[in-house]
């Protein structure tokens, strides 16, 4: 499998501690890859260094054979997008007006609109289903379709690849599923490769392909889902003894926690 | 093609986008009627003006002189008199609303503005201690006399957000506390300009005091001329800037994301922020919460997401000039301050924004 981003013995220190110690992975295009681990180990810190946000102090990412922080911002934002954790819009902000706004890297100043735009934008609200919400401010939607409205405007932005921190924070188990679906058809319908920061194990388990398990700044465990949610790998990182089982119905694993580990 | 086409698109429900050339941008009807309104209501507030005083005149008689009619005493008493102090207000309170709109939404605070956040008292301090220590005798008047009062109140103006930022940083911001660290360099440069006030000659300490009460009055067509260089100047930059505005709202992380040079672009704003609000304040001296104000009543009647620049400069003047409207006719032939008419409107409706803000959850 070729890889999206190739990132190589990447070091990010703040003050003394280092947030990511030392990381190198591969994340492979055209899947859906989740980083999981407890708080404080590093997974935000990584997915800003992604999203050329946070510089590393050593090592280098890669996005297809080219380094992350030697392209131009603009450039940059034509092949990469990010959805920060809880995001705030401004009062008043209509959900057509924020989803134009994916359309900046493309946009010169006093070139504002054009008929192509429109249709990107259009095209967003319609595959996150937003469509009849667009001219509604963004404070008086539900709390899963305006995280919907922010991935339209990752969709606006017409990406390869989707990069997404904790997606689901502060959000009802109905209002994670509308979103994570939303991702994942979007990662169906575009083939975008998605990189997601996610609290919840269960649910990482069951919309990723692969994972990434970090724990003190350093990877864990990498792989396929079934590789990484593994009893043994789940006592390293998150220090619970846990049973996994399989799913029926999805095929995927089933995280069941049982006690503390001691020692 | 040469001749630029006008065409029109009707975009979904209710969204229209004009075209010329390659200039493109939404068409929001909203807004239009916002900027023709207040444009209308600025007229007619000026011309009225212009007509109000010891000598007084109607307001066709005002626009017959203007037009080049009527004795030789009232083209003195209008273009000499009266029109530099009306073409004051309508630059002053253009630039001090645009300056308030700017550092409203690159700060994301809805209670920040250049005369809340000590800008303004910094410009004072560096104006006066030219005025004081400028003097005629002192040994720095050399030097500060050449400098000018616009420099030093733009190095005071400067100084003053520089210790904002700086405590900012020290501090980490949000909510209150821009607000309260505001206050703070604000009482910090009143201090510094009541201690130079003492140590000032009498009839120096006469000037700047007059000066320091905020007033349209007494100022001629060089002072037109610096104010209104300026804004001109700014508006040219912020053209091209300020279409980074409505993405920089959403926040540093997704701004950079889309490809917007975050630090670069809102230094460059708020800079402008600063130097409208400075300029402003060299010449007419400390009229308050306009900065405030006008952004928030041109983002209430446009019901936008930011407070539009175009909206927020035309309000500006307005209630400038509906001000000092009042502060010359309420109490004639005693003429008030105009800084004290902006104070006494202005403070009620800060104290409604902490309220309400408190309300909302402050941002």
């Amino acid at each position: 499998m070729t890889s999206a981003f190739h990132i190589d013995n990447v070091a990010i220190r703040f003050g003394d501690r280092a947030a990511v110690d030392g990381v190198s992975v591969e994340i492979p295009r055209g899947a859906v890859t989740a980083i999981v681990g407890p708080n404080g180990c590093g997974k935000s810190t990584l997915l800003r260094a992604m999203a050329r946000l946070q510089q590393p102090d050593d090592g280098s990412i890669q996005l297809e054979q080219s380094d992350v922080y030697g392209m131009r911002g603009k450039q940059f934002a034509t092949r990469v997008a990010l959805l920060p954790q809880a995001p705030v819009a401004p009062d008043n902000l209509t959900v057509v007006d924020l989803v134009t706004r994916g359309r900046d890297p493309y946009r010169r100043w006093y070139d504002q609109w054009s008929a192509a735009d429109e249709r990107i934008v259009e095209e967003a609200l319609r595959r996150t289903e937003m469509t009849e919400f667009a001219d509604r401010p963004l404070e008086s939607l539900s709390g899963g379709q305006r995280q919907r409205a922010w991935i339209a405007l990752t969709f606006a932005q017409n990406t390869d690849v989707l990069l997404l921190d904790e997606p689901t924070t502060y959000l009802d188990i109905a209002h994670q599923l509308e979103v994570l679906d939303t991702v994942r058809d979007m990662h169906r319908e575009r083939g975008v490769t998605v990189v997601m920061v996610l609290h919840d194990l269960s649910l990482a388990a069951r919309y990723a392909d692969n994972l990434i398990a970090m724990r003190d700044g350093q990877i864990i465990a990498a792989g396929t889902v079934h590789e990484v949610i593994t009893p043994a790998v789940l006592r390293s990182v998150f220090g619970v003894e846990c049973s996994v089982i399989n799913d029926d119905v999805s095929g995927r694993p089933i995280v069941i926690p049982r006690s503390i580990s001691r020692g | 093609m040469i001749a630029p086409a006008v065409t029109s698109a009707r975009l979904g429900s209710r969204r229209t986008a004009v075209r010329l050339g390659p200039v493109s941008f939404r068409w929001r009807p909203r807004t239009f009627a916002v900027l023709i309104v207040a444009t209308v209501v600025a007229v007619v507030l000026a011309v009225t003006s212009l007509g109000v005083g010891d000598f007084s005149m109607g307001f066709l008689r005002v626009i017959e002189v203007l037009g080049g009619g009527g004795t030789s005493t009232e083209h003195l008493i209008i273009y000499n008199l009266r029109l530099p102090r009306i073409a004051l207000a309508i630059l002053v309170g253009a630039s001090l609303a645009i300056s308030g709109a700017l550092v409203q939404t690159t700060a994301r605070n809805s209670l920040a503005s250049p005369d809340l956040l000590g800008v303004t008292s910094g410009a004072g301090a560096g104006a006066v201690a030219v005025i004081v220590l400028g003097g005629a005798g002192t040994t720095a008047s050399g030097i500060l006399a050449l400098v000018g009062t616009s420099t030093a109140a733009l190095i005071g103006g400067f100084v003053a957000a520089g210790l904002v930022a700086a405590l900012l940083r020290l501090s980490g911001g949000g909510g209150l506390r821009p607000l309260l660290i505001g206050i703070g360099v604000s009482a910090f440069f009143g201090g510094l300009t009541s201690w130079m006030l003492v140590q000032a000659k009498i009839d120096d300490a006469a000037k700047a005091n007059a000066w320091l009460t905020g007033s349209l009055g007494g100022r001629g067509w060089t002072d037109v001329a610096t104010v209104g260089v300026t804004l001109v100047a700014s508006i040219i930059v912020l053209v091209p800037l300020s279409a980074r505005l409505p993405t920089i709202e959403l926040g540093y992380d997704l701004a950079r994301s889309l490809g917007v040079r975050v630090p670069a672009a809102t230094t460059g704003l708020l800079a402008i922020a600063v130097v409208l609000a400075a300029i402003a304040s060299s010449v007419v001296g400390p009229i308050g919460f306009i900065a405030l104000v006008a952004p928030h009543l041109a983002r209430l009647a446009c019901a936008a997401p930011r407070p539009p620049l175009a909206a927020s400069a035309l309000i500006g003047t307005v209630l400038l000039l509906g001000s000092d409207f009042v502060a010359r006719t309420a109490f004639a032939p005693i003429l008030l301050p105009t800084g004290a008419i902006t104070s006494l409107v202005g403070a009620p409706f800060l104290v409604w924004l902490l309220v309400r803000s408190r309300k909302d959850g402050l941002r």
